[in-house]
């Protein structure tokens, strides 16, 4: 249990290859497969990827206490470094340097996000219908405030059946 | 209704709700923390989601930091409880009830189902930040050259966030 924790320090990186090391290779906790469904599962349930992927590891390899200890080895150091970060934010940000920097790296966020949201469109292409459900989404938030449950629960359930229905009848 | 309750009220749902990794829940934690509740101004809200994306672990840690805005270090502390804990207790329970359904490929349309959803938030995403951002030729000629080199080069989210800051440091002050 401890030794979890001890690994999932080392999970705060976020990357999933370093994770996939530790458990895999280095400690053989558990399988290349049982990873993957593992990865997959921390994927589609909500919450970052990586926290339910040590959450889940945690749990395979030592139950209840296991997970526990995965999401404290997660989100404890990543609180603490956020922590220090926010003391220097209150604590410099009237400075017309850092300020000038700050919001330099905010436009810099925005460009990051604007990729991703073009990358992620682009792998939506194999279906038109994807693209009215994403206009939809982002119309009805941007322009008319839909909450987060209204737009998941309407758009994506269309986006549900839609994707069942394409699979098991090929729709063009 | 006490500050701390707020919080978890508003962390609690966005965590429950946060699909596709937690990516699509950024417009409506922008509504609540901002429009509604008034913790933080939107270019705070802005710096905090950088801030995420800079340090390591989630980006939703940044939670952490509105949560601090909104009632100091207590704040921060049930912020990301309520973020973080709901969801993981969540992968707990589905990980004993549904990994029998292993067969099932219900993890494929679920995701896939939901991407258009969640492609379409991130969009928003890009709005309800970009809101935050000073506007001006500047601010958006870093958006694009930022979204240009993600897409087509390997440089690292966060190296591209101090270079854009060391380029605004030259041209927004």
């Amino acid at each position: 249990m401890l030794f979890g924790a001890i690994s999932a320090t080392s999970f705060g990186g976020g990357q999933k290859a370093s994770v996939r090391r530790q458990v895999v290779s280095t400690h053989a906790w558990m399988t290349e497969a049982q990873f993957m469904e593992g990865l997959e599962f921390a994927q589609v349930m909500p919450g970052p990827n990586i926290l339910n992927l040590a959450v889940f590891c945690g749990q395979r390899v030592r139950g209840i206490p296991g997970a526990i200890a995965a999401f404290a080895g997660v989100s404890v150091p990543a609180f603490i470094i956020v922590l220090i970060a926010g003391a220097l934010y209150f604590r410099f940000v009237s400075n017309a340097f850092v300020h000038a920097a700050l919001i330099g790296c905010a436009a810099g966020a925005v460009g990051l996000t604007l990729g991703n949201a073009i990358e992620l469109s682009v792998d939506l292409k194999d279906d038109w219908l994807n693209f009215i459900l994403l206009a939809g989404t982002t119309l009805a938030v941007t322009r008319f405030h839909a909450s987060l449950l209204v737009v998941l629960v309407v758009f994506g359930a269309i986006g549900i059946w839609r994707y069942r229905a394409r699979k098991t009848r090929s729709i063009p | 209704m006490s500050v701390y309750w707020q919080l978890v009220q508003v962390f609690a749902v966005l965590s429950i709700l946060g699909f596709g990794g937690g990516k699509g829940i950024i417009p409506q934690m922008h509504m609540d923390t901002v429009e509604h509740y008034h913790w933080v101004t939107s270019s705070q809200f802005a710096e905090f989601y950088t801030i995420g994306k800079l340090v390591p672990g989630p980006t939703t840690i940044f939670s952490a930091l509105v949560g601090f805005a909104a009632a100091g270090i207590a704040g921060a502390a049930v912020a990301l409880a309520a973020m973080f804990v709901p969801s993981s207790a969540l992968m707990m329970f589905a990980d004993t009830l549904w990994l029998r359904w292993k067969n099932a490929d219900w993890k494929e349309v679920i995701s896939k189902g939901l991407a258009p959803v969640i492609v379409g938030l991130v969009w928003s995403s890009v709005f309800a930040i970009g809101k935050g951002v000073a506007h001006g030729t500047a601010a958006y000629a870093i958006a694009g050259v930022v979204a240009v080199l993600m897409l087509r080069t390997k440089i690292s989210a966060p190296v591209l966030i101090l270079l854009s800051g060391a380029v605004g440091i030259v041209a927004l002050r």
